[in-house]
């Protein structure tokens, strides 16, 4: 067909566009997998954000090695003590005022997965490549959907939302480059129908059908349209095709393969059915991300639990103030009690994931064994809005090249040296990352 | 006096260094009075000093950077920060706006300004109205689609409308589902499908190739927004052939349609023009490219038959200030003041609000729909009127359901839906000060936020808005032992004893006093906690006895600053995209036309329509050479 196969010429290659993000690429080391049988189970990693701190008494351990003394919070995982390890002493330097002022939300979730110092204006954006982006663009090509971002609640807009900052950092996780970020998906049922086809309807079948035969004089069809486009405008607004380009490339790549066939069997829910409560919402992200592990319809997702400076307020245990304004408890016991019990109940969600992933078997080997969950908040205390002393728990054994079942301290380890250490578990190293200063050692 | 937030355009002419010496006397003193103190002399917060930007001339390439980014702080109010007791007046502000882009960016104040071309991706709601008037189809896309990630203060500013993979593959989904509606009975889609019949018709039932191609060029045409090339035409038959060849007629039909919706023509508004004319060194829009500027802008659609009708004949340039008349009585002029109403005063998250019932007695969140859609029916009134602007803040019109109507305690006048009302003297309904949906945002749960509401006027009203708060701040201890018996003023004034907060509250409290005597869900009151309301407050110099004098110094002393604010709003929202420095030229220019006495709103959006920004490009560099 003309000009098909010219869509993978146009425009930059991901090592070019790279060069200009704050990460530094190595070459991926994924082609070995697919020569050597014995590692057939390729890793599979996830970034779950929380908000608004936690009580970081009744949360972070109090002792440190493989015999640490379970904290409070962190109970719903025991039964998992030997597949997750708490890593404390992190530090977000790019979080903090510096100058800034205010907006410690906006700045937490922000840069909670880019580590970089995001720009206050409600006018223009500017944040920077987020670690699963990095990983998404050296590797995201070997599934049918290169990441998947999801989120427990549609956000904003536009106008302002923390002291000055764009809606658009508190309603991102993800961001593919400096001002583009990628929203997140909210709704079961929609994410669904993007990563699967149910493998026994008749009606799926058919239109795939359909679709794939016109899909290439369709796609020379939109090629020609922009090109011709492209000749007629400015430097700025070619950047916007170029997307659009990027968009076409990946449409024909997504041509050549299938999409992945869920069966029946391997429903555990209704996706069709839209969850009513909190708690269920959550927790039906959670399976979708689940299934697209189990059929290998991507292998990097990020999902936004709740959004930064979240005000959610819990009448099912009894709460009616907000999560946020609650987190400002200036130390009140009662509030300080409230805000325990919400930890614990996104601790729930989370062991309510891991234990999925733990049941879950894809060739011979549990997916928490072949995973990497990373879940925290880029606050620690949420009182005073501290970006020091962060501690997440990383779960899962990343095919066994994680030893989980422990707690260590990094004093004042850059966050970002943590997703050093992540990507290359990953098998997508980078030599550094955001205000990163090396790895973390032993995880 | 500025409301939105200017972008530097960088690619502008240096002057000589011979500015030099009134840089030192006019700007560079204000800047040592307020900023040197915390940026100079060896002191550097942020990591930044004046002393090494300074060493470098004024206009060199690599200190605008910095020059660009003091202009930024000084007109966004985000300097000098909140706690610092020295603060420049509006006009000290203006002074070192003007000083920066008269000495270092060399700007022009004889010329108006336009932007270049501009490739703007159709944003979601737009999209949504183009979709069903194009294919009359009844699907509700907007569900389906990923929220904008819109920054700044209207969520169709073409610069952060990107389109992200997921997007791109809804895109795809609803171009499917669309053409199928219009194709096949299964979908039971009346609307979309007699457009498909006809379209079937037009085609000749694919028996002839010139019939197919001119019906699918005549849709392509509709939805491209413009004429099609003699290549697109061509472009556009192919793939029809091409289609033709594995498939019937219809399917090959339904095909094309999909085609053509998901074309970088159709999810972007282009411009390109057809015609070029040159003036001052400016191109002037086509009647094509104006009508879908216009049409997007006064019903967020596309141009409907009449503009294209207009524009077939090159007569829409002649007919500009009837055709906006026309295009505001009509009731798709409601899609923009959805659109534009609730992102301008920053209700459009009313839902999220949740004032307690249990002390605003009567109060059901189910009102908070209803209040939206009262303010917005009171907008479009008030813009199409032809009343003077004063009436936005002097009417005591409004629009109210039978709900609402019990809750405000009014007999309801309409048959139903939502009826145009007059409402009594003693509820002292004035304009927008008093819409229920404003004074909720800006109340808490329980209780009305002088700070809010004076935020809420220097901010949405008069473009004055104060530097952000210091990071953390104490709040009010509300509810404690020795706050007990006090009214909230009372705690307020006490809380500004703390030195750090008093010069911005001394901007923001005093309008918001002025505002109490309606309470946190919009109903007027005379006592709080039992006492009677002490409205009496002075604010700038200005005395206020009464909320009436309120609404009088916005009608007088500070029109100028209220029209000025709406202006750069509405400009910014019309044009999509963040009003540059240069845009101030015209900005003032439209104020002085429509501050007079018996101006009228749509005074405002006419004299919009005419000016330079919204009728002219700039030309690429290769057409200006040519």
């Amino acid at each position: 067909m003309r000009n098909f196969h010219n869509l993978l010429r146009t425009t930059t290659n991901r090592r070019t566009f790279l060069k200009g993000s704050s990460a530094t690429l190595l070459l991926p080391q994924m082609a070995s997998i697919a020569g050597d049988k014995a590692v057939i189970n390729p890793t599979r990693m996830t970034f779950l954000h929380v908000p608004n701190g936690m009580i970081m008494d009744k949360y972070k351990p109090k002792s440190y090695g493989e015999n640490y003394e379970m904290a409070q919070t962190l109970k719903p995982l025991e039964s998992l003590r030997k597949d997750f390890q708490v890593i404390s002493g992190l530090h977000n330097k790019n979080g903090e005022s510096n100058g800034d002022g205010g907006g410690d939300h906006a700045r937490a979730q922000g840069n909670f997965l880019t580590a970089v110092r995001i720009l206050k204006s409600t006018k223009r954006v500017s944040n920077g490549i987020s670690v699963d982006q990095v990983a998404a663009q050296a590797a995201g090509h070997q599934t049918y959907l290169p990441s998947l971002e999801l989120s427990s609640r549609k956000g904003r807009l536009s106008g302002a939302c923390d002291s000055g900052y764009s809606c658009m950092y508190q309603f991102n996780l993800s961001w593919k480059n400096a001002k583009e970020p990628l929203v997140p998906e909210s709704n079961a049922q929609l994410a669904f129908n993007r990563l699967f086809t149910l493998a026994d309807s008749n009606k799926a079948r058919a239109q795939q059908k359909m679709i794939a035969a016109t899909e290439k004089s369709m796609l020379d069809f939109m090629q020609e349209s922009a090109k011709s486009l492209k000749k007629n405008i400015g430097k700025e607004d070619s950047e916007k095709l170029d997307q659009y380009f990027t968009n076409l490339r990946e449409m024909e790549r997504k041509a050549q393969r299938q999409k992945p066939k869920v069966k029946m069997s391997q429903m555990t829910r209704d996706f069709t059915n839209q969850p009513q409560s909190y708690p269920e919402k959550i927790e039906a992200l959670m399976d979708l991300m689940v299934l697209a592990w189990e059929v290998d319809a991507t292998r990097i997702c990020s999902m936004i639990v709740a959004d930064g400076g979240s005000n959610q307020s819990f009448p099912e245990l009894g709460i009616n103030g907000g999560h946020h304004t609650l987190s400002h408890h200036r130390g009140k016991k009662d509030i300080v009690a409230q805000l325990e019990k919400i930890d614990l109940f996104y601790m729930n969600r989370l062991a309510y994931f891991l234990k999925k992933l733990n049941d879950r078997k894809v060739n011979g080997q549990s997916l928490l064994q072949q995973s990497m969950v990373m879940y925290g908040s880029g606050i620690s205390n949420g009182n005073s809005h501290s970006h020091k002393n962060l501690s997440m728990v990383l779960a899962g054994h990343a095919n066994g090249k994680l030893t989980p079942g422990t707690h260590r301290e990094y004093k004042k380890a850059p966050l970002a040296n943590l997703y050093v250490s992540m990507l290359e578990k990953f098998g997508t190293p980078v030599k550094s990352f955001a205000d990163s200063t090396g790895k973390l050692e032993r995880i | 006096m500025l409301c939105v937030k200017y972008i530097l355009c960088l690619s502008l002419i240096i002057l000589p260094s011979i500015v030099t010496a009134e840089f030192e006397s006019k700007t560079k003193s204000l800047l040592e009075k307020y900023c040197y103190d915390c940026h100079s002399d060896g002191v550097d917060k942020g990591n930044f000093e004046f002393d090494q930007i300074l060493k470098k001339p004024l206009t060199s390439a690599e200190t605008k950077k910095y020059w660009h980014k003091i202009w930024d702080v000084i007109e966004e109010h985000q300097m000098p920060p909140a706690d610092k007791k020295k603060q420049p007046t509006e006009a000290e502000r203006e002074a070192m706006m003007v000083g920066l882009e008269t000495y270092v960016f060399s700007v022009d104040r004889d010329k108006e300004y336009a932007a270049p071309i501009l490739l703007s991706r159709l944003s979601n709601s737009q999209y949504a109205n183009t979709i069903k008037q194009l294919t009359g189809t009844r699907l509700n896309v907007s569900q389906l689609l990923p929220l904008d990630p819109a920054s700044g203060s209207f969520s169709n500013i073409s610069a952060t409308l990107n389109i992200s993979p997921m997007l791109f593959e809804r895109y795809q989904t609803i171009a499917q589902n669309v053409s199928e509606a219009m194709f096949l009975k299964e979908a039971k889609d009346g609307g979309a499908l007699k457009r498909g019949k006809a379209l079937l018709k037009e085609s000749g039932d694919g028996q002839d190739n010139k019939k197919v191609q001119s019906a699918l060029s005549k849709f392509a045409a509709a939805a491209y927004r413009r004429p099609l090339t003699s290549k697109e035409q061509i472009d556009i038959s192919s793939i029809y052939k091409s289609f033709r060849q594995i498939q019937p007629h219809k399917e090959s039909m339904m095909a094309s349609i999909r085609s053509i919706l998901i074309s970088p023509n159709f999810l972007f508004r282009t411009e390109l023009l057809r015609t070029k004319k040159v003036e001052n060194g400016l191109i002037l829009l086509d009647d094509y490219a104006l009508a879908s500027r216009l049409s997007y802008f006064l019903w967020n659609s596309p141009p409907d038959k009449r503009l294209k009708m207009l524009a077939d004949k090159g007569k829409l340039h002649a007919n500009i200030e009837s055709e906006v008349k026309r295009l505001m009585k009509h009731k798709n002029f409601s899609y923009m003041v959805k659109s534009f109403g609730p992102q301008w005063l920053g209700i459009q998250y009313l839902d999220n609000n949740k004032p307690s019932k249990k002390i605003f007695k009567g109060f059901n969140t189910e009102f908070l729909p209803k209040m939206l859609n009262e303010t917005v029916s009171f907008l479009r009134y008030t813009f199409q009127s032809n009343g003077p602007i004063n009436e936005i803040f002097s009417s005591n019109t409004t629009f109210i359901d039978p709900n609402l109507a019990k809750f405000y305690g009014v007999p309801y006048v309409g048959k139903k839906g939502y009826a145009k009302t007059e409402m009594p003297k003693e509820h002292n309904r004035r304009g927008i000060l008093t819409q229920p949906s404003v004074l909720i945002v800006t109340s808490d749960p329980d209780r009305t936020s002088p700070v809010k509401r004076g935020m809420w006027i220097l901010e949405n009203l008069l473009g004055m808005p104060p530097p952000p708060a210091p990071a953390n701040v104490g709040g009010i201890e509300e509810g404690s032992e020795e706050n007990k018996n006090l009214t909230f003023r009372q705690q307020l004034e006490k809380h500004r004893g703390n030195k750090a907060c008093a010069s911005c509250h001394a901007m923001m409290d005093p309008l918001g006093f002025a505002m109490e005597n309606f309470d946190g869900v919009g109903k007027w009151r005379t006592t709080d906690h039992g006492k009677p309301l002490d409205i009496k407050t002075n604010w700038r110099g200005d005395k206020i006895d009464t909320f009436d004098d309120l609404y009088q110094l916005l009608t007088t002393k500070y029109k100028d600053e209220f029209v000025s604010c709406f202006t750069e709003k509405l400009m910014t929202y019309a044009l999509g995209r963040g009003l540059e420095i240069e845009d101030r030229i015209s900005v003032m220019k439209i104020v002085k036309q429509t501050t007079k006495k018996d101006a009228s709103f749509q005074d405002i959006f006419i004299a919009l329509v005419k000016s330079t920004p919204f009728q002219y490009r700039t030309m690429e560099r290769e057409e200006a050479s040519k």
